[in-house]
């Protein structure tokens, strides 16, 4: 420690020293180069003005004298004055060798040049320039007072080394021994770990002070131990019981995951069975689904079947129907054929027949009326069929009613009716011959099933109904027994036998509705009256 | 008295660097001897100094009276062409009586037989002018500059008590060159 101590101070006054003397060295070296061209140029500037005269009256014992004075700088090693020509006037030493100047060479001032100092300076009286003055220098002062910078140096780096070191010398007594003391001492401590030893004070001022300061700490670091193995000891016993405590608390969390757990088995139990019957609903649910595939399946093949069947159905009725209207057609002629003979065969045996035989042929007579009858209703009944592509248009009602008045007009006539119109729809948009024949139809047979016990009424209406268009016909006439109501549509099925008639009326009429999108009804009472009720 | 002798050598090449530039009048060139005289006429002005009331004005004319025979030809006007002391241009003149004597600063008097140099002086007498001459008695009957031929070289004697009255200021430089002497007088 002494050594280091000492080598640290010896190291550090070298180095401040040597950094010193450096750049003392360099910083003179560099003033003094100057300072030496500054006196040459000056020396050069009083030769030089000196030798005017001399130059200009070609005086050369006079420049050699006044270039001779220059013996008294030592470092001038040459002077030389070239004229205006360059060629050398006159110089200093005499015996130099002569050489000669060009203009070219002429480097004005003066400068450093390898180990000596020159440079040219100009001759001139006022502005007349006579010639020009070399002066060369050696470096002899400047290497000279180099060496002895550097003797200095060395010389003070050699004392500052000796005092160091007695100075060093000095000092370990009076501030190491002390401090080895202390060392000893805090070594002796953390050693054996007792604060209660104390370090012995010496005289010096600063290193007492220390001591003391050192003493101060281990008292505290003392009454620091003490306070620390007393919290030791506290912290110690909470620990225990936080560890208690800690113990306790697992164990009650355990027996909170166990519940938790056999929880949680339970419902993965109950999950489970969830789960099972959720597959079953779903297969549940997928057999139905196949059932009603299946079902659905069938009710598309034997709804093909039907419309199939319809088809056929139709087609069978548009045949009959043609069937009914040819035959009808080609009946009509053998029928007027025999009607004609009849009557002729009548007059032929006119007086010659007996009773019985008249009344066969009357027989004949009216049989054939009948048969005639009969034909001309089936014609009738295949036109509806074929008047189902009539064009439509709009028609007006009141017009309708005249026109079919105007064709029963004996039969009104004869009745007496009273007929009351009540058109709230006065127009719609159908086949006139068609809504004509409908309004004849029910008109005729209300006049024709009249009763003989009270006049007849007839009330003709319209109006709108759930956006459809209805007519509505009611008589008080005889009525009928609303038993057999459904059977007035048929064809040829009449409920009274007092008046004429086909029997084909109503079922024409119901069929040109149904055709066209309608339908009828019905309703009546026995000798009070029927009500019919069309809807377009 | 103390005598300094300063020996001027005449060297050609030198003479060469001031004919050099006039060598197209190189015919009428006069002798070498001469020309280091005419040189130094002129190297007198530029180490010389009139007083201020030897000028009529600032930038009058410095004047190089030449009495007697020209000695020099062309060469002494050509070489002070253009040339200034101080503030003043350079002009030769060729003196023809002694009237326009006191117009001159330098007075060269050419000591030809039909010429009394002692008379000339006395037109100097008490006035800046310097006067220069060859004349052997030049410094004894009163000149101020005597040139002297030692050896083929040029050398001059002075006497700087009469200038130093007159008030021309001779620079010491021109002094240490010169040979000082004084008349007895």
């Amino acid at each position: 420690m002494t050594i280091k101590f000492q080598r640290a101070i010896m190291l550090t006054s070298v180095v401040v020293l040597i950094l010193t003397c450096v750049s003392f060295i360099t910083y003179e070296f560099y003033t003094f180069r100057h300072s030496t061209v500054a006196h040459l140029s000056v020396l050069g500037e009083v030769v030089a003005e000196n030798s005017t005269a001399a130059m200009a009256f070609q005086n050369e014992e006079d420049a050699a004298h006044v270039l001779g004075a220059l013996k008294a700088e030592e470092h001038i090693v040459a002077a030389r004055l070239y004229d205006k020509d360059g060629n050398v006037f006159s110089q200093y030493p005499e015996e130099l060798a002569h050489d000669t100047m060009t203009c070219k060479q002429i480097k004005w001032g003066y400068h450093f040049s390898g180990d000596h100092l020159e440079g040219y300076q100009k001759v001139k009286n006022g502005d007349d320039y006579l010639g020009a003055l070399y002066i060369q220098s050696n470096l002899d002062a400047l290497n000279e007072r180099l060496k002895l910078y550097g003797l200095i140096v060395f010389l003070v780096v050699v004392c500052a080394l000796v005092l160091t070191r007695i100075i060093g010398k000095a000092l370990q007594n009076e501030i190491s021994q002390p401090l080895f003391n202390l060392s000893a001492t805090a070594n002796s401590i953390a050693a054996q770990r007792d604060y209660t030893v104390r370090a012995e004070r010496p005289d010096d001022f600063e290193l007492g002070a220390l001591t003391d300061a050192f003493n101060h700490m281990l008292e505290q670091i003392e009454q620091r131990d003490e306070a620390l193995s007393d919290f030791n000891k506290k912290l110690e016993v909470r620990v225990f019981e936080r560890t208690h405590e800690l113990r306790k608390a697992i164990e009650e969390q355990q027996e909170a995951e166990r519940k938790v757990k056999l929880k949680n088995q339970q419902l993965e139990h109950a999950l489970e069975e969830l789960q099972k019957a959720e597959h079953q609903l779903i297969q549940l649910n997928s057999e139905l689904e196949q059932r009603v595939m299946l079902r659905t399946n069938e009710l598309k093949i034997s709804e093909g079947q039907l419309r199939l069947k319809n088809t056929e159905l139709e087609r069978t009725i548009v045949d009959l129907d043609n069937f009914v209207y040819r035959a009808s057609h080609d009946l009509k002629s053998p029928i007027s054929n025999i009607e004609g003979l009849t009557v002729m065969f009548k007059r032929q045996l006119e007086g010659r027949l007996n009773d019985d035989e008249k009344k066969m042929l009357d027989m004949i007579e009216l049989s054939l009326t009948k048969f005639s009858a009969t034909i001309s209703d089936l014609t009738e009944i295949s036109k509806v069929q074929k008047d189902q592509n009539l064009p439509v248009e709009v028609v007006r009602f009141d017009e309708v009613l005249d026109g079919v008045k105007e064709d029963i007009w004996q039969l009104v006539k004869d009745s007496g009716v009273e007929i009351r119109e009540d058109f709230k729809v006065e127009e719609i948009t159908y086949a006139s011959p068609n809504l004509r024949s409908i309004i004849y139809n029910l008109v005729s047979n209300a006049i024709k099933y009249r009763s003989s016990e009270r006049p007849l009424l007839i009330e003709i209406s319209t109006y709108t109904e759930n956006d459809r268009v209805v007519l509505k016909v009611k008589d008080n006439g005889l009525g009928m027994d609303p038993a057999n109501l459904e059977k007035i549509f048929t064809m040829f099925k009449r409920l009274h036998a007092h008046v004429d008639g086909s029997g084909i009326g109503l079922y024409i009429t119901k069929r040109i509705i149904e055709n066209r999108g309608g339908y009828i009804e019905v309703s009546s009472e026995v000798d009070k009256g029927s009500e019919f009720k069309v809807v377009f | 008295m103390q005598v300094l002798i300063v020996r001027i050598y005449l060297n050609i090449s030198l003479l060469l660097l001031f004919t050099g530039c006039f060598s197209g009048e190189l015919m009428a060139q006069p002798p070498a001897e001469e020309q280091v005289k005419a040189a130094f006429l002129f190297n007198f002005t530029q180490f010389i100094e009139w007083p201020d009331s030897a000028f009529q004005y600032e930038g009058a004319p410095l004047i190089i009276g030449v009495y007697g025979n020209n000695p020099f030809g062309s060469f002494l006007e050509n070489l002070i062409d253009k040339e200034y002391s101080g503030t003043h241009p350079i002009v030769v003149r060729y003196v023809k009586s002694p009237d326009e004597i006191s117009q001159c600063h330098i007075l060269y008097i050419e000591p030809g037989f039909r010429v009394k140099v002692k008379e000339v002086l006395e037109y100097t007498e008490q006035k800046a002018i310097l006067t220069v001459s060859d004349a052997e008695n030049f410094i004894e009957i009163g000149g101020m500059v005597r040139f002297k031929n030692v050896d083929n070289r040029i050398r001059f004697q002075i006497n700087p008590d009469k200038p130093g009255a007159a008030g021309i200021k001779i620079s010491s430089k021109v002094l240490r060159l010169a040979e000082i002497a004084s008349n007895s007088q």
